[in-house]
């Protein structure tokens, strides 16, 4: 009879390295290409649903309000709001901005969705919720179809806002844009 | 058992390249889908879904499609990682439950941001078949192998299930090309993977299809023309093929009996996406001479990969409401080799 041990005898591969590897041609859709290119420009353009009134930045093609694609294109201006932020204190990896820096929510003035963008040219104690800012754009040369086009938003020399006001005050906008 | 209808249906033209983003090629067929139903949007109770991260190439592209859908307000909705006709089936469970009585599936097939033989291996057994770089291509030729050896199938039958899904392909406004191949022309084209040529395997395309179900009540107010889910079943054999007898295919025998109790369909639509896989499962399923075999064309000419099956659907749908067929035999299939297999019977006429 052969020896038989047992099957915690048996040393186990912990880890194995195989070259997996998927190569994607992502297309940003027609709506979206139309954004990207404004910010080539120096240019914010959302798109705005007469369904629902809403303005939407960025743009998906899809008001999920009223579940209608969005076909009207709309110019937004420079300036918005900060509605929320995180303060970041570790590096991020790829990430070459002076620590500690501020990362915000922020909603252009006219529109009803945010996207991410920088806070700098304030200490970050000074960030807040409510607080305007406007974007400072990259040269034209450096500026891509991508919202990294834009350098980083700054404050404005404005009082804050209050976010509930604001929201309100949207409705009003809504009923505006409805068709 | 509750019975249920299919109320409405649509797809998306199956393309090569679909220029838009996934929201853009789902968006219009929901709402074709939702209007030919006759119920509005918020009547709807439960919405089920069918795509693949993996293909969309971003995370998250699931929950995105969801604008598509308009979840707002909150909706009830869940969401599969299979071929749409396996969200058609939660969906069906869901009616059957009596928790629900109206559901919205649709399935998203936009696939050609990836590459089929790239990313399909990364869903196979890690241990023994990731590494391997294996593709559903490859492993289907070892099927083909084997049915070719046993003479289940030879080539010349095989050139002409080719010629005549494309011929009816063709014909089909929702499928993009313009030429069929004839058989003098397969038999002449090159081996892709020897015994398997490229026409032998389906084309990767874009497309998307939705479904609106009603339980028999619901469906009686808003639909004139309901088609009726008469069985359905679905039944899967092991996932690793090394452990299959690939000459066979019972978990498609097994939901084929089950779904359709004896009755014989005059037509079937099934997801064979290679020409041989289409003489195992007539066997398996036993489709004879009475049946019409993929009067579309089938998914050998529009293959919007997790939609395929659900596209089955609207294609067996669409031709039972165009009074072109009565009782259609709709078949899905899953993992490599024909390894999963979901079966409905479905029927026009009266309730």
């Amino acid at each position: 009879m052969s020896e038989r041990g047992a099957i915690e005898d048996i040393p186990t591969i912990d880890r194995f390295v195989f070259p997996a590897r998927a190569h994607y041609e992502v297309t940003a859709g027609y709506t979206l290409s139309g954004a990207l290119r404004a910010l080539v420009d120096g240019r914010f353009v959302g798109q705005v649903s007469r369904e629902s009134g809403r303005v939407y930045m960025p743009p998906l093609g899809a008001c999920p309000i009223s579940a209608t694609a969005t076909t009207e294109d709309i110019e937004l201006p420079n300036t918005g709001v900060v509605i929320a932020f995180c303060v970041v204190r570790l590096p991020v990896h790829g990430q070459g901005v002076k620590l500690p820096f501020a990362c915000a929510d922020i909603m252009l003035d006219g529109a009803d969705t945010t996207f991410l963008g920088l806070i700098q040219e304030c200490e970050v104690e000074d960030v807040r919720i409510g607080m305007r800012v406007e974007a400072v754009w990259k040269e034209a040369a450096e500026r891509t179809t991508s919202l990294a086009s834009v350098r980083y938003f700054r404050p404005l020399p404005e009082p804050d806002v209050d976010i509930e006001e604001l929201r309100t005050g949207r409705q009003a906008a809504w009923e505006e844009n409805r068709a | 058992m509750r019975d249920v209808a299919i109320v409405g249906f649509a797809q998306h033209p199956n393309v090569a390249h679909f220029p838009g983003n996934e929201i853009e090629m789902l968006l219009p067929v929901v709402s074709q889908a939702i209007a030919s139903s006759g119920l509005q949007r918020g009547e709807i109770d439960v919405t089920t879904a069918a795509s693949n991260d993996f293909f969309a190439g971003q995370a998250f592209a699931f929950v995105r499609a969801l604008d598509a859908v308009g979840a707002y307000p909150v909706i009830d909705d869940s969401h599969v990682d299979m071929d749409g006709a396996w969200a058609l089936y939660e969906a069906w469970v869901r009616i059957q439950t009596g928790e629900v009585d109206t559901a919205l599936v649709y399935a998203l097939g936009r696939t050609s941001a990836g590459r089929l033989h790239e990313i399909t291996p990364l869903q196979y057994d890690p241990y023994s078949m990731q590494m391997l770089g294996i593709a559903p291509t490859d492993l289907a030729a070892l099927q083909a192998r084997v049915l070719l050896e046993a003479a289940v199938v030879d080539e010349r039958a095989m050139g002409e299930i080719v010629a005549r899904s494309w011929r009816d392909g063709v014909a089909n406004p929702r499928v993009w090309h313009e030429v069929a191949p004839t058989l003098e022309e397969y038999l002449a084209s090159p081996k892709l993977r020897d015994p398997l040529r490229a026409l032998d395997c389906a084309p990767q395309t874009d497309g998307a299809a939705a479904i609106v179900l009603a339980s028999a009540e619901r469906a009686a107010d808003t639909c004139e023309t309901p088609v009726w889910i008469r069985g359905i079943d679905h039944r899967i054999d092991t996932h690793y093929p090394g452990a299959r007898e690939l000459g066979e295919c019972p978990s498609a025998r097994e939901a084929g009996q089950r779904a359709s109790q004896g009755a014989t369909p005059d037509f079937a639509e099934l997801s064979a996406c290679y020409s041989h896989e289409e003489v195992l499962l007539r066997r398996e399923l036993g489709l004879g001479a009475d049946t019409v075999i993929n009067p579309s064309g089938g998914a050998l000419t529009a293959n919007p990969i997790m939609a395929t099956g659900l596209v089955r659907f609207v294609e067996a749908a669409a031709r039972i409401s165009r009074g072109e067929g009565t009782r259609g035999l709709v078949h899905a299939s899953s993992g490599p080799c024909l390894q999963q297999n979901l079966v409905a019977v479905i029927e026009g006429g009266a309730r």
